[in-house]
Order: structure tokens, then C-alpha cells, then sequence
């Protein structure tokens, strides 16, 4: 990528930089922000990936030449959309969503990217399963989407885990497009009143039940992400019950 | 381990030709709070170095990715998650580690890669 901003960062990456138009409130702690890029630019990205945005939070002790903290957030836009949309959950002292939830329609905000390979460019020809948790749907939005404008015959199976269903972000948009498109199924995992099992355990069991014991099927392809250690537990497991390496894919917030 | 009368030493090399340095350090961190405690990104920030770590070290890119060259028996072995990552940096060596994975328990030499970029290709 070349460098042509008027602000390069030492590794010589261009920076971006975005308005904030507007905001949307999921729930109390997770929210999209939408950014618009000025006239003529445009963020070239594959679905799944995320930015890294620069932001100006007062430097921390010791911290390398009062360089931006540097904070990753998920696009939940397709790369078709006209403005972007990165969802932002709220993160107990963290200092980055602290800045972002502080920011209004209007205020700038610098970001480089895109990065990671948590991302869906051409759908493979075979059963396609996301699996999110909470606020880590928002990447699967539009891998989703991709696969779904690229046609196709094979089953789309997502399944979204929280707590409530009040918190099931995205459902609608997974509800019209499952409306439309019969191969795709959307599925809410929701925590039942066994307090002890959480959406976690709940979204996992389900995962290892219908496409590790139930068949022998291995041919299918997972894209999981989420908060905490589902994501790795779960990749290893399927890896474990026999399928390959590169068909599982998982990215842990 | 090493003790207090030798500190583990991180020596930084640049493939971009860039002046070499050298950081003792004391602990197991975390020294900034980016990456895993104690991990190369965590030591190097916290020590007025800048790696890059698009994620926030949270191993889902590549760019804190580093070359070792002596001492890797100094860091915790990779896991998984930082296989998996690694497979995606742009070139990719034997002994490549992500900074924000990899916790140093002595003294290692490390190179960093020119610019590189951590894109998915084949995208739009």
C-alpha cells in the first residue's frame, strides 16, 4: 500500500481519516459508530476485517514516544456500503472504547488499515458455518453478506450467542436475509435460566453436537469469534474431531 | 531464569538499517499493557520502543511480526492461536514470533522486518 497521506506513521502505513456521522446504540455497552472517508477515498477491505484506529488518548507510563494507542475494531459494513460501520463494545477501563463512547457525530477519527485474516473474500464451495458471540457477530455481518451476493447452493448456518434476546445485535438484518435467502439459516443461542451455563458453553455444546456427533462430516468451513476463550477452545476441538487447519478459523476480542 | 545481576537483555536489530538498541529489563511486566505480560511488544513499549501492533497485541494481524535470531529458546514456545496468525505474515521465516505472543525469559536478538503489509489478498 502506498503512502500518501499527510500523515505516515513510523511504519509508513497510510492513515486514514474518517468522520464519525453517525451512531448507533445496540445496548448500553456496544455501539456502531459510521464513518465517512472524505470525497473520493475509499477503503478497499475483504468482509471480516478490521481496522486499527489511532486514537488520542493521553500517553500511558512509559509508552514509546507518545505514539496513538492503537486499537482494533471489526468492520461490520460490506465493502460496498458508502460509509463504514465499526461496532465498539465497551470494555471496563478500557481506554480506547472509553475515548470512542465519548466521541459525537462529527468528530474525527484516524484509523489504518485494513488488517487480519479473519475474513471471507470468496466464498468456498461448501457448508459455510459463522458462530458469534455477543458483539463478535459483527464480522460475520458481512462475510455473511458476501456469501450470500455470490450465490450459491450450500447451507449458510450462523449461529449468534447472548445472553438475552434483547441482545441479539444484527437480527434483524439476519432475520430478512434468512427470509430471502432459504440456504441461509440464523440461529440465536440464548442463556437459559441454568445460571450456570453460560451463552459460552451453550454456543460450544451445540457447535461440537451438530457438526462433530452428529455426522461424519468434515467438510465444512467455521469462521468463530467472540470474547474470552470460546473462540480457541472451540477451534480446537473441531480441529481435534478431524477437521483440517485451515477450515477453521476463529479470532478471539 | 536469570538473576538480578543479569538482567535479561533484548537486543533490536532493523532490517530497515535504522540504529540497533539494546533494553535490560527487570520483572515480567506488564510494562504497557499491549500484548501478552511480559511478551516483546509489551517489553519494547514499555521501554520507549515502538513496534507496530495494529491489534492492540491481541494476535489477530501481523505487524508486531519479528525474526529471532539468537536466543530463541529465551521465549515461551508458540501457541495455536499464534501459529495460525503467523501463517499470514508477509515474510514469513523459521524463526519468526509475534511480539505480542511471545514472552522473553532471557536474553534473545531480534530483527524487525522492513514494512510489511497484512492484508488479505484476493479481496477487492
Amino acid at each position: 500500500m502506498a503512502a500518501t497521506s499527510a500523515h505516515e506513521p513510523a511504519s509508513g502505513r497510510r492513515v486514514y481519516h474518517a468522520t464519525l456521522t453517525r451512531i448507533h446504540e445496540h445496548l448500553p455497552g456496544t455501539r456502531s459508530l459510521f464513518l465517512r472517508l472524505p470525497v473520493g477515498e475509499r477503503l478497499a477491505f475483504t468482509p471480516g476485517q478490521f481496522v486499527s484506529c489511532e486514537l488520542p488518548v493521553p500517553p500511558r507510563e512509559h509508552a514509546a514516544d507518545g505514539a496513538p494507542l492503537a486499537r482494533a475494531y471489526s468492520l461490520a459494513s460490506s465493502p460496498e456500503d458508502d460509509e463504514l460501520e465499526i461496532c465498539v463494545d465497551r470494555v471496563v477501563d478500557g481506554p480506547g472504547s472509553a475515548y470512542l463512547f465519548g466521541l459525537e457525530p462529527g468528530a474525527a477519527l484516524a484509523f489504518t488499515g485494513p488488517f487480519g485474516s479473519f475474513a471471507l473474500a470468496e466464498p468456498p464451495d461448501a457448508h459455510l458455518v459463522f458462530v458469534g458471540e455477543g458483539a463478535g457477530v459483527a464480522p460475520l455481518r458481512p462475510m455473511v453478506r458476501r456469501a450470500l451476493e455470490r450465490g450459491g447452493t450450500r447451507p449458510i448456518t450462523v449461529l449468534h450467542g447472548a445472553r438475552y434476546e434483547h441482545e441479539l445485535i444484527y437480527r434483524r438484518d439476519f432475520e430478512s436475509w434468512a427470509a430471502r435467502h432459504p440456504r441461509l439459516e440464523w440461529e440465536p443461542v440464548l442463556l437459559t435460566t441454568e445460571a450456570e451455563v453460560g451463552p459460552i458453553d451453550a454456543l460450544e455444546e451445540l457447535v461440537l453436537q451438530r457438526f462433530v456427533r452428529r455426522d461424519a462430516d468434515r467438510t465444512r468451513r467455521f469462521w468463530i469469534c467472540g470474547v474470552g476463550a470460546m473462540p480457541g477452545r472451540l477451534r480446537d476441538a473441531l480441529r481435534a474431531a478431524g477437521y483440517e487447519r485451515k477450515a477453521v478459523r476463529a479470532e478471539q476480542w | 531464569m536469570v538473576g538480578p545481576e543479569a538482567l535479561p537483555k533484548i537486543r533490536i536489530l532493523y532490517e530497515s538499517g535504522a540504529p540497533e538498541r539494546v533494553i535490560e529489563f527487570e520483572g515480567s511486566g506488564p510494562f504497557h499493557h499491549d500484548g501478552e505480560p511480559g511478551s516483546i511488544l509489551d517489553v519494547l513499549l514499555g521501554h520507549g520502543v515502538h513496534l507496530e501492533h495494529a491489534c492492540g497485541g491481541k494476535c489477530a494481524c501481523t505487524t508486531c511480526h519479528v525474526i529471532v535470531k539468537e536466543g530463541e529458546r529465551n521465549l515461551s514456545p508458540s501457541t495455536e492461536k499464534e501459529e495460525d496468525e503467523l501463517d499470514n505474515a508477509p515474510g514469513l521465516t523459521m524463526h519468526s514470533r509475534l511480539g505480542c505472543q511471545a514472552i522473553v525469559k532471557g536474553d534473545i536478538t531480534i530483527v524487525i522486518p522492513k514494512y510489511t503489509i497484512n492484508q488479505v489478498s484476493g479481496g477487492h
